[in-house]
């Protein structure tokens, strides 16, 4: 990796962390009213992942999609407007923080329903061979999900096809409320791969270097017609399943020794240890991410509500 | 069944983005034979075997059309299709709206319906109202050849997600069918048999059984108006009001279950619509409210037949039965 | 400039809570993050933290007052120098709120 893409790799993560704590602050002052779940702890697996990919490469991704989206280069404006159910949000306020569009650089839907996103991510892949191009489709799911129906049926059908699909897997240790340890008969969800016949890898989704090394290969794998690849990324819900969970399922000792393992300041004392930036560049990524943050809920909150008729746009009327 | 085959057939000539996928659509040529020949002629890319995966199959084609291809996703039977409904009902209907038109999602989703002969209670149902009752999916379910044809092209034509319903009792059924493509457009009813006394809605296999019993009934003077909607959704409301606005009197045969199902939605059309010119009140016949049996005289007891249907339109009409009686 | 500390909204069936404790006095210096006060939801207790460095310049509320509603003022956060006029403060917050 050279040293642009790993400072590249950082600024995305700060810009993640910063959007997703702005959100919080919103929503216990009440600016933001949805339940919101959010990716403090988890921007590691975007950032490393998404650096692969152009902007004609889609994904798909869950109802704690914000970090995903952003990595993929949806705007802040158009997403914490849409968080918010504006009309300058990047569905008009019709898709919310757990349905986010943005078609023209492949950002094909996050989805509220665990599991839901995968086999869409599978036909679109099935869509990218069919049209014999080199795009490739990313499904971005958790933990929980790697235990539904959906995971199973579509990497078997992915991997029978070779279709250009990386499923990577956020092994984030919560499936809402429930360990993963709880819920998933192996330790490891990568090495479900072997299952489907297809290469299945487990890497430390905290350390963005990992992923983003492991996501090289999958992607290229992909994009070479070879098939699809299972990713696992481990790595820790540090807040609740939404905001208000009280996570009485585990312990403030647990959480505190998750953030001694924080993936910014892991990436920021690797580039700082390397020479790459110095302490001041951080402070001016972090700058730079602020006021964009502090820009896009400016723009936000200052946005119109839609009209209540829009509600019944692009729907059949008997 | 043909005309269906050649529906596809021609759509899959004229569009290279057309393609089917479904357990068995490969070189067996479906359940029914309805890709029969597709593997020769299209390849088997365009003609995709798939494993008994019904959710992956309904997702996969939802994603494959989000990026301009139009699939056709056999789930076989509808009964199957509950297997792949996240699928169907949360995301391939919901995608074009929560992504405010940002994506179309041009998929047909292709289930038997119906029952057939004791096939029972895996394999006889008839759960449309369930995506009739879903915001963002198209319901057809043709009832003549004529209509099975020009439905699938429109369907396949059709932006937006469309559950297209083959009723297996219609599966082998005859009649006259242009050899070029054509469209029926969706959403549009068809008269079936024009009648002055009163107005028959029927749907799929009972549109046959319904014209028999019209015709039954028009030797004892009775003059039925028999309606197919043909589209169960979005639904021509006008047609249905207008032909009761001329009989007064609405029965409706349908083999959905009455509880919040089709029937009953057309009752309710018209008593808010047209409840003054009702001359009676309106009626529904459908199957009994059980599971489908699997021994043929239950069966034949839980469903709509002709005479049970004639002896509704005469309880209607006040008009005594000529000869055995039957009633529902 | 001052900030208006409120009853948080932690969930979306929480309409209104009560203070345990306030971990900082007025006066404290707090970080972005830090515990500023212990609340009681009907579901659970729970931690609030700061939205923004400062001094917690004003506690307007606390475990005696009983429950309060979501979003009502609980504390202002100011700028270590700035002097902080209350009622001026509240009447901004509200009619920002209201707007």
């Amino acid at each position: 990796m050279d040293e642009q893409t790993g400072i590249q790799l950082l600024k995305t993560m700060v810009r993640i962390r910063l959007a997703e704590l702005q959100l919080a602050i919103m929503y216990k002052n009440g600016k933001v009213f949805c339940a919101a779940h959010l990716y403090e702890g988890e921007e590691a697996v975007a950032a490393g992942v998404c650096a692969h990919l152009r902007s004609d490469d889609c994904i798909t991704s869950t109802h704690r999609g914000h970090g995903h989206c952003i990595a993929k280069g949806l705007p802040m404006k158009e997403m914490i407007a849409e968080v918010c159910g504006r009309k300058t949000g990047c569905c008009g306020g019709k898709g919310g923080t757990m349905h986010l569009f943005k078609p023209g650089i492949g950002v094909m839907g996050t989805v509220g329903i665990v599991g839901g996103g995968i086999p869409l991510a599978t036909g679109l892949g099935l869509a990218m061979q069919m049209q014999k191009t080199d795009r490739v489709a990313v499904s971005f799911f958790g933990d929980g999900a790697s235990n539904n129906g959906a995971f199973h049926e579509s990497i078997n059908l992915a991997a029978l096809w070779k279709l250009p699909v990386i499923y990577v897997c956020e092994n984030n240790m919560y499936a809402t409320s429930v360990a993963v340890w709880r819920s998933t008969s192996v330790p490891d969800i990568g090495v479900r791969g072997a299952a489907y016949g297809i290469p299945g890898i487990t890497v430390d989704g905290n350390r963005v270097d990992e992923v983003y090394e492991a996501a090289a290969e999958a992607v290229a794998r992909a994009r070479a017609g070879h098939g699809p690849t299972l990713l696992e990324c481990k790595t820790y819900r540090i807040r609740g399943h939404f905001e208000g969970d009280d996570s009485l399922y585990r312990t403030r000792e647990e959480v505190a020794e998750a953030r001694t393992r924080d993936p910014i300041e892991y990436w920021k004392g690797k580039l700082i240890g390397d020479g790459v930036i110095a302490e001041d560049d951080f402070a001016a990524i972090s700058a730079a991410a602020e006021a964009e943050v502090a820009e896009a809920a400016a723009f936000a909150e200052n946005s119109p509500f839609p009209e209540p008729q829009d509600a019944l746009a692009l729907t059949n009327q008997v | 069944m043909e005309a269906l085959r050649e529906g596809m057939r021609q759509e899959m000539e004229r569009d290279p983005s057309v393609f089917v996928m479904g357990e068995g659509v490969g070189p067996h040529g479906s359940c029914f034979k309805q890709t029969e020949g597709f593997t020769a002629q299209f390849g088997e890319d365009r003609s995709r075997d798939t494993p008994i995966s019904e959710l992956a199959i309904a997702g996969t084609a939802a994603g494959a059309a989000l990026l301009g291809m139009r699939p056709i996703a056999d789930l076989m039977w509808i009964d199957f299709s509950m297997l792949a409904m996240d699928q169907i009902c949360n995301q391939a209907a919901k995608l074009r709206y929560i992504s405010n038109g940002q994506v179309n999602v041009p998929v047909v989703y292709r289930m038997t319906t119906g029952r057939s002969k004791s096939n029972a209670a895996h394999h006889s149902g008839s759960f449309y109202s369930w995506y009739i009752n879903t915001p963002g999916l198209k319901v057809v379910v043709p009832s003549t050849p004529y209509d099975a044809k020009g439905l699938i092209v429109s369907a396949i034509r059709d932006d937006g997600p469309v559950i297209y319903l083959e009723h297996k009792l219609l599966l082998n059924m005859r009649g006259e069918v242009p050899e070029e493509a054509y469209a029926i457009p969706l959403g549009v009813a068809d008269v079936k048999r024009e009648g002055a006394d009163l107005t028959l809605v029927a749907t799929g296999a009972m549109v046959g059984l319904s014209l028999a019993a019209a015709e039954a009934l028009s030797k004892e003077g009775v003059s039925v108006e028999v309606i197919d909607p043909r589209t169960l959704m979005p639904y021509d409301g006008d047609a249905i009001l207008s032909s009761v606005r001329k009989t007064g009197r609405l029965l409706v045969v349908d083999e959905g279950y009455r509880y919040c199902g089709f029937a009953s939605e057309l009752i309710a059309l018209v008593a808010e619509n047209a409840f003054e010119v009702l001359r009676q009140p309106p009626r529904q016949l459908t199957p009994r409210h059980t599971t489908i049996p699997f021994s043929p005289p239950m069966e034949e007891f839980v469903f709509p037949d002709a005479a049970r249907i004639a002896g509704e339109i005469r309880a209607m009409l006040g008009i005594t039965a000529q000869g055995e009686s039957s009633n529902g | 400039m001052a900030y208006v500390v409120v009853m948080p909204r932690m969930g979306q069936t929480m309409e209104a809570g009560e203070i345990v404790e306030w971990m900082k006095r007025e006066g404290d210096a707090v970080e972005r993050g830090e515990v500023l006060l212990s609340i009681q939801t009907d579901k659970s207790t729970l931690d609030v933290e700061a939205d923004c460095p400062g001094v917690l310049a004003k506690i307007l509320a606390t475990p005696e007052d009983g429950e309060i509603p979501c979003l009502e003022p609980i504390g202002i956060i100011a700028a270590p120098d700035e002097t902080v006029d209350v009622n001026a403060v509240l009447s901004d917050f509200r009619a920002q709120r209201g707007a």
